[in-house]
């Protein structure tokens, strides 16, 4: 694990917006003190899209949750955030208020409905926790009009006239048509793909430098997470916003974003640029998720899943995470924690045999 | 690449030469009340309107589209766990509706499912084993210690390790789930396997397992399978035929690699090119539709795609196209694609 405030992984000349560093998070629960994130370190860089990636339970979530303060009291984070150089974990309550929302946005995945197919540990934790510090759904019994206006009045302390026109604005802006109509409508009259474009336009109220976006297209239709995604894209390019894309959804990573992390069991395993990323996986990890995709494309003679399943965060074994998974694995991954190093390529990986040149299947 | 394909079995189930599943403009309407509460107007929500389709014995036909297409009611209409409005569902020779408890109970045997959720398709307080065994149980077959041995067998054949057979199914992972579920489908030896998002609310490197067992066990047990999934790559995977459809009706079905590498359909066009490829600048073109899909309750005159449908004519609000062959065989409901416009 590279030291906090170590040298940026990436892109080295370039000031990061958003440089975390060895971001551990324990949370209390009846059982005792359980760790979720293990030293997590990542660097959003101005105007790119992160892709953060890996399944259930990974640390994705729990990891940008960390950085808006959004666990609640049960957990404790260490490590270093810093956003443009200012350290949000020593911020008391109302610094951070004015950091979310106007700095840094966070939108979730279903706008609507307490219904999370793709759930994490630190979600269920966390959930009701975050109602009070941000809004992660969308509030069935107030309008739409109501609810991005507040989202402005909030941000920029706009009243009337002039949030009512900045309230349409957004929603314009988000691809919403016939804003002005809208603003009556209550959530259930508009659809999933509609809703998300709304708290996505809440997100944007006060024009935040980072949007974090948690799984935003995971409970919408494809048809319909192709619309959201191109609006993510635009938004970056219109706006010159940073952009997390926390996903669980490797071809979502491969055609949105510039840079990916790839988290298993509360550490980043791999880190990179997304094209090198995808042409020469080096993690066995990695690896793993790319040979278990089928694909739309063209047919895959046979698929190569990962063997085993994902130990729970109470059960890690004592070296790397991965190895009683791993196909490559050598004796030293039973007993050490590789540490995540960033090669002479830009290219992060946290493996003692890692694996070079393209894949066999 | 699945036992339909290699051509023996396609035609030649018991019934002779009869497909497996046969599905007769098939129609199932929900009455509702429109707005305005009870006192609101009746209104029919048509779930799924007409859907005509075999499946030959051996093969795995996939039915996809979005949301509220009707693909799941479909499943529970083959199923007869709901009841048609009209149509019919033929399977083996018979048709389904209109039999007797007795003889529907017998063929109920043949046609097993498995749906999106392993949890609540189990029994949390039966130990997997006993959860397995129940069938057999029911339908009285084996002695206790043949059955006994054959759910242990087939626990194995599923990946399932000795160690989880007394254990209840919150002690289990996601994917074991599944197994135990994909397990008590099978265990009666049914001919047709219906699969209504089996792997959805699975991560990805557990969904892989599951399909690629789905693959090998249809391969041995020869299972005739339909496949009803939101996930394309994983259909294109997997199925020998799919049929894609729109506010409950088929726009189009085809054989796998046909439908994939040469759409016919302006929607299956649309549909396929939104889903994204996990390769990095693979330049494809991609055709946005415009908003929703407009609701089942009122749909559109004439072709319901038309108002999201890039090549709408005229035509197409007047007459609802029929699905019907084009010369290279594949079934197209769409005026345009016939020339008819």
């Amino acid at each position: 694990m590279s030291e906090p405030g170590g040298k940026p992984l990436l892109k080295s000349h370039r000031e990061p917006l958003l440089h975390i560093g060895g971001l551990t998070v324990d949370f209390d629960t009846p059982a005792g003190w359980i760790r979720g994130l293990h030293g997590v370190d990542l660097e959003v860089y101005p105007g790119e899209i992160l892709g953060l990636v890996g399944e259930s339970g990974s640390g994705k979530s729990v990891t940008c949750m960390a950085v808006m303060r959004l666990l609640g009291p049960r957990a404790r984070i260490q490590g270093d955030v810093l956003y443009r150089k200012q350290p949000l974990l020593g911020l008391d309550a109302k610094g951070m208020t004015q950091i979310r929302g106007s700095e840094i946005a966070m939108i979730f995945q279903d706008p609507t409905s307490s219904l999370n197919p793709v759930h994490t540990i630190g979600r269920q934790v966390t959930e009701s926790v975050v109602l009070n510090a941000a809004q992660t759904t969308l509030n069935p019994s107030q309008t739409i009009g109501e609810q991005v206006g507040d989202a402005v009045e909030q941000q920029r302390g706009l009243t009337g006239e002039a949030a009512r026109d900045e309230t349409v604005r957004l929603l314009d802006r988000v691809g919403i048509p016939e804003p002005k109509e809208r603003l009556r409508d209550y959530p259930h009259q508009l659809s999933g793909g509609m809703n998300q474009r709304v708290m996505i336009s809440m997100a944007l109220a006060g024009h935040p430098r980072l949007l974090i976006a948690d799984e935003p297209t995971t409970a919408l239709d494809v048809t319909i997470q192709a619309q959201i995604l191109e609006l993510i894209c635009r938004l970056r390019e219109d706006m010159g916003m940073s952009i997390i894309l926390i996903t669980h959804d490797l071809a979502v990573v491969a055609e949105t974003c510039d840079r990916v992390a790839v988290m298993y069991c509360g550490r980043i395993v791999e880190q990179g640029n997304v094209e090198e990323m995808f042409a020469e996986p080096r993690h066995p990890y990695t690896r793993g998720l790319l040979e278990s995709l089928p694909r739309i494309d063209r047919q895959v003679a046979k698929l190569y899943p990962i063997e085993g399943t994902v130990p729970a965060p109470h059960e890690l074994p004592l070296g790397c995470a991965f190895e009683p998974r791993c196909p490559y694995a050598l004796k030293e991954c039973k007993l050490n924690q590789p540490a995540l190093e960033t090669g002479d390529d830009e290219r992060a990986i946290a493996c003692f045999n890692p694996q070079f040149g393209g894949m066999e299947h | 690449m699945s036992a339909a394909s290699t051509g023996e079995h396609q035609f030649g189930g018991p019934a002779n030469g009869r497909p497996l599943l046969e599905v007769d403009d098939l129609k199932r309407y929900f009455q509702l009340r429109g707005k305005g509460g009870l006192f609101g107007k009746k209104v029919l929500l048509k779930a799924v309107d007409g859907i005509t389709f075999t499946v030959a014995k051996g093969e795995t036909l996939g039915i996809v589209g979005e949301s509220g297409c009707g693909k799941t009611t479909a499943a529970r209409l083959v199923l007869n766990m709901v009841a048609p409005t009209s149509g019919s569902v033929v399977f083996n020779g018979r048709e389904i509706s209109g039999l007797s408890p007795s003889d529907w109970r017998a063929l109920r045997r043949e046609m097993q499912y498995v749906f999106q959720d392993p949890l609540g398709a189990l029994d949390p307080r039966m130990k997997i084993v006993d959860q397995v065994i129940e069938p057999l149980v029911i339908h009285k077959i084996g002695t206790p210690s043949e059955r006994q041995d054959k759910v242990a067998a087939l626990l194995h054949s599923v990946g399932l390790k000795d160690y989880t057979f007394g254990r209840y199914p919150h002690e289990l992972s996601g994917g074991q789930r599944q197994r135990v579920v994909l397990a008590r489908a099978l265990i009666l030896e049914p001919q047709l396997l219906i699969c209504d998002e089996p792997v959805s609310a699975l991560d990805v490197s557990i969904q892989a397992q599951v399909i690629n067992l789905l693959d090998e066990l249809r391969g041995r047990l020869n299972l005739t399978m339909l496949f009803i999934s939101h996930d394309l790559s994983i259909v294109r995977h997997i199925c020998d035929r799919v049929a894609v459809m729109y506010l409950g009706k088929i726009v189009e079905l085809a054989d796998g690699d046909a439908l994939f590498d040469s759409p016919a359909h302006p929607y299956t066009r649309a549909l396929l090119s939104a889903i994204p490829v996990p390769e990095p600048g693979l330049k494809r073109e991609r055709i946005f539709l415009t908003g929703d899909p407009p609701s089942p309750i009122d749909p559109p005159s004439g072709c319901r795609f038309r108002t999201r449908c890039p090549l709408a004519v005229p035509v197409c609000a007047e007459r609802t196209p029929e699905l019907k062959a084009l010369k290279n065989g594949q079934l197209v409901a769409c005026h345009v694609a016939h020339g008819e416009a």
